[in-house]
């Protein structure tokens, strides 16, 4: 929320409201005002010459799904008077700061509220006007290219890391929102996009190696798999917000505070199956996690009742956690190792840099963990085990068929001579020469539903055996996050509204939670919107001078009810195109070819 | 050198009778230098920064003051100063009323618990000392209320300035001026338009509207949004007498001539001022729109004309009803 002064509120909700915009182009950060900057007013009285004629669009607006945040190039108009013209033809202000703050007649400047902090691109003179274009600050550094490689890294950090690397100054991202540790629910989240040359036969993914991108792409497809939204607030400065679905709302708007809802839809962005792949292996994403709502599916069939499946599919160069079990418990009177039906732990290799949750070990010392980053029962991971002829169910190998395993605990272990292999000393991580621990021990969290295993599925199902050698681990905790928030929040659709309050409720601002009343809202079981119905709000908009004066708000629904289990589907791991066999040519008993009259071969089915 | 003449008899008498007078062609705005704040600390001037350019007070535009930038140390009196062309379409400027729109004065004074004198002065050089003449000063000791700072009555003596070179504003003040500093929004030296008259009846000097959008939201709250109120437009029927008036001694349609003339066919802002002997300082920045003369004769020598104004801001009526 933003966080107006008292007497900011109290002017904003006193009869008649009388509001004013304070347009200040600052081209020295000295901020004297006629040496460093000059501010133009939209009404007079303020003692700023009152040349503002309007205030175009100031709020952006997230994209629930992609969690991207587009934002308007702003238009300020000014009368062309001396003062406006003074501003432009007395020096260049292109990529100068432009400060938008809003107050009432009679508020003292000091409570007014800043609602945007932009950069001056252009100015288009007219007969009448002058408008000044802008933009958003740091959306204009992020076309620059990068091939900036991260090993073990949290999200926070290595968006951070992005923005410093352009030289952003750090006046203009809040550092501790970036921090690992500012969202104590995710501290244990761990991603890897590194290049990484091997090419063993064992290792599952291979010759990572990473194009050069934006800035832009590389942040978007951190802030996707996160749910996370990088917002400018109204000092420009950049912070780093997770979508968390189980957030409260920080407002209830009455009936009384509305002067306008507008739905747009109910059941927009209606998705029932969501697919993460992930693993770059020789350009190809090897892998990929699926969860389905079949009963949704059910719920929207089309008349001849099959099914509605809308799949959403993203991927992501930012999770590749693969790793292979190895030197697994092996129970007393098994000559074979693997993971088993009564396992409690599973050793995996490579997850020790591969970007696994709950593994961002030190390198090259004692290879602890930072405090807050483990795993606990709060802090779960998932492993998804996976591949061919890996999984062995009553003496027999059943492919496409992974499983889903809570882990709680992980702890790096010394390789010894369990399972015939020689004492082996860390990995050497190329091209740097970190070393990073070769192995990792998860502990299972038996405790949970299914003593910790095959988790996600509607009828759970622990195979006999996974094969040591065969199995492929992959960390799905954070794919799985992001398919949870969204298959939680879309099966049913995601209801769409605009809202208008008075402006008032301009404390409100975009990624908080609010609830509201009003009659016209209906979806599925709700007769009006109530304080039971979150919404997120997706943008907000102040429209101080606009004929229909208020503040707006785009609110698109929360759900936080997880209805029916989710079930994996499919195979996970890469699959040859089926191939179809052509049929031998028919032959007679003599081994002669049939032919036909014409002399070509005849062939039997395929 | 400038030459002085006074108002006619006919002027004064329709002046004392609150008589409708425009005053047109403000001479601030044919200028033969850039104007600037001068900063006097005790004997001693020296130029003073100005953190909005002194030519906004003289380029038709009343809301957006200039003000100087306080000094170090702070000082007490402020000259805002204007080097007049004295040659404007071949005729000399030509200045019989002054007005002041947009300040702060009054108001600062009150903040300040100082007087605050306001005084417009010409003379033959920068230095203002040859030919040094006041023709208005202004002694404000606070009050809630702006209203323009108008003078009808130059030097007291209803004179007529034509070819003065040099013309200030000059803002004394009993201490030094820190923190808030004076502003002046538009300052009009020019020449009286003074009809034999007073608008036809019925009439109302005080017309305005205001800007204010009122919503309802769902439970019948109402939330308004003002954005100006008070805005002036006033609407003038006038008779006008063709040729001397027996009565008044004056020519009104040739006055009318002469007003849109000098509005240059209704381009150019002016002063209106409803009741320039009992009430100067209720004048109103105005402008004709439409941008029309046309008097209507319905007998030899009277015709009606109706003339439209709008107010330019800061508006007189905030001022007045505070």
């Amino acid at each position: 929320m933003r966080s107006p002064s008292a007497a900011w509120s109290l002017a904003a909700r006193s009869e008649p409201r009388r509001p004013v915009y304070l347009v200040t182009f600052r081209w020295d950060s000295a901020a004297v005002e006629g040496t460093d900057q000059l501010t133009f007013a939209s009404r007079p009285g303020t003692g700023y010459p009152a040349t503002v004629t309007d205030v175009g669009q100031l709020g952006g607006q997230i994209d629930p799904i992609t969690r991207e945040m587009t934002s308007p190039r702003t238009t300020i108009k000014l009368r062309r008077t001396s003062a406006a013209k003074a501003l432009v033809t007395g020096r260049r202000l292109r990529n100068k700061q432009v400060v938008i703050r809003l107050g009432f007649v009679g508020l003292d400047e000091s409570d007014y509220l800043t609602v945007a902090t932009l950069l001056y691109q252009n100015q288009i003179p007219d007969e009448h006007e002058i408008a000044i274009v802008c933009t958003r600050s740091l959306g204009v550094l992020f076309e620059t290219k990068s091939k900036m490689l991260f090993t073990n890294q949290h999200p926070g950090p290595a968006v951070k890391s992005l923005i410093t690397a352009l030289g952003v100054p750090s006046t203009l991202y809040a550092s501790a929102d970036f921090a690992f540790d500012a969202d104590p629910k995710i501290g244990h989240w761990n991603l890897s996009r590194h290049r990484d040359p091997r090419t063993e036969a064992w290792v599952p993914l291979q010759q990572q190696d990473w194009e050069e991108k934006s800035v832009r792409e590389l942040i978007s497809g951190i802030l996707q798999i996160t749910s996370t939204t990088l917002l400018e607030n109204g000092d420009g400065v950049a912070r780093f917000s997770r979508y968390d679905r189980d957030a409260a709302a920080v407002k209830h708007l009455r009936r009384k505070d509305i002067v306008e809802l507008r739905p747009i839809g109910t059941v927009e962005d209606l998705f029932n199956e969501f697919t993460v792949r992930f693993g770059r292996s020789k350009g190809e994403y090897l892998y990929k996690v699926t969860l389905e709502d079949s009963a949704a599916k059910l719920n929207y069939a089309y008349p001849n009742g099959d099914p509605f499946k809308m799949p959403q599919t993203i991927e992501t160069d930012w999770l590749n956690g693969v790793g292979s079990l190895t030197d697994a418990d092996i129970p007393p009177g098994f000559a074979t190792g693997g993971l088993y039906d009564s396992s409690t732990y599973l050793v995996v290799a490579l997850a020790g840099y591969k970007g696994f949750s709950g593994c961002r070990f030190d390198p090259d010392g004692a290879h602890t963990i930072p405090t807050g980053a483990e795993l606990d029962a709060d802090h779960p991971a998932y492993l998804m085990l996976t591949g061919s002829d890996a999984r062995v169910e009553s003496g027999r190998y059943v492919n496409d068929k992974p499983e889903i395993i809570k882990v709680i605990a992980a702890e790096f272990i010394t390789p010894t001579a369990a399972g015939g292999s020689a004492s082996t000393p860390p990995d050497v991580f190329a091209p740097d020469n970190h070393t990073y621990p070769r192995l990792v021990k998860f502990t299972i969290d038996t405790g949970a539903t299914n003593g910790g295993r095959s988790q996600f599925s509607s009828s759970p199902d622990i195979p006999d055996r996974w094969r040591l050698g065969a199995t492929i681990v992959a960390d799905v905790t954070i794919a799985l996050d992001w398919i949870q928030n969204l298959m939680t929040r879309s099966t049913e659709g995601i209801a769409d509204v605009e809202l208008r309050a008075n402006i008032e409720h301009g404390d409100i601002e975009t990624t908080d939670f609010i609830t509201f009343d009003d009659d016209v809202f209906l979806d599925f079981e709700i007769d009006g919107a109530t304080s039971a119905i979150t919404w997120e709000v997706t943008g907000d908009e102040p429209r101080a001078l606009d004929d229909s004066p208020g503040w707006v708000f785009k609110l698109r629904r929360v759900r936080t009810d997880i209805a029916t289990p989710y079930v994996i589907v499919g195979q996970s791991g890469y699959q040859q195109p089926t191939q179809l066999a052509w049929g031998d040519p028919m032959t007679f008993t003599t081994g002669d070819v049939v032919t036909t009259t014409t002399g070509e071969f005849l062939y039997g089915g395929f | 050198m400038t030459t002085t003449s006074t108002k006619s008899s006919a002027e004064q008498a329709a002046i004392a009778a609150d008589k409708t007078l425009f005053v047109t062609k403000n001479a601030l705005r044919s200028l033969a230098g850039t104007p600037y704040w001068v900063a006097w600390n005790g004997g001693t001037s020296a130029n003073a920064d100005s953190i909005y350019e002194a030519v906004w007070a003289a380029d038709g535009q009343a809301d957006e003051p200039t003000m100087p930038a306080l000094q170090s140390p702070a000082v007490d009196t402020y000259d805002l100063v204007f080097n007049l062309d004295t040659t404007v379409d071949g005729n000399y400027n030509r200045i019989s009323d002054v007005a002041i729109f947009g300040h702060n004065l009054n108001t600062l004074s009150l903040a300040m618990t100082k007087t605050i004198t306001v005084s417009v002065q010409i003379a033959d050089s920068s230095a203002f000392t040859t030919g040094l003449a006041t023709l208005a000063t202004w002694t404000l000791t606070g009050g809630y209320r702006d209203l323009p700072l108008v003078s009808v009555d130059l030097a007291s003596a209803y004179t007529i300035y034509e070819g003065a070179p040099w013309l200030r504003v000059r803002i004394e003040c009993t201490a030094a001026f820190s923190g808030t500093m004076p502003q002046i929004g538009e300052v009009f030296a020019g020449r009286s338009r003074q009809l034999g008259r007073r608008p036809d009846r019925p009439f109302d000097p005080r017309s305005a509207t205001s800007n204010i959008t009122r919503q309802r939201t769902k439970t019948g709250s109402i939330a308004s949004y003002e954005r100006y109120t008070y805005a002036g437009d006033v609407r003038l029927t006038y008779t006008a007498y063709d040729g001397t008036d027996r009565d008044t001694g004056l020519d009104d349609v040739a006055t009318l001539e002469a007003w849109y003339q000098d509005l240059r066919g209704g381009a150019e802002p002016f002063v209106f001022i409803d009741s320039p002997g009992s009430a100067p300082e209720e004048a109103q920045f105005v402008a004709l729109d439409p941008p029309e003369r046309k008097i209507n004769f319905y007998d030899i020598d009277l015709g009606e004309i109706e003339i439209a104004l709008i107010e330019y801001p800061p508006f007189l009526g905030p001022e007045l009803y505070p």
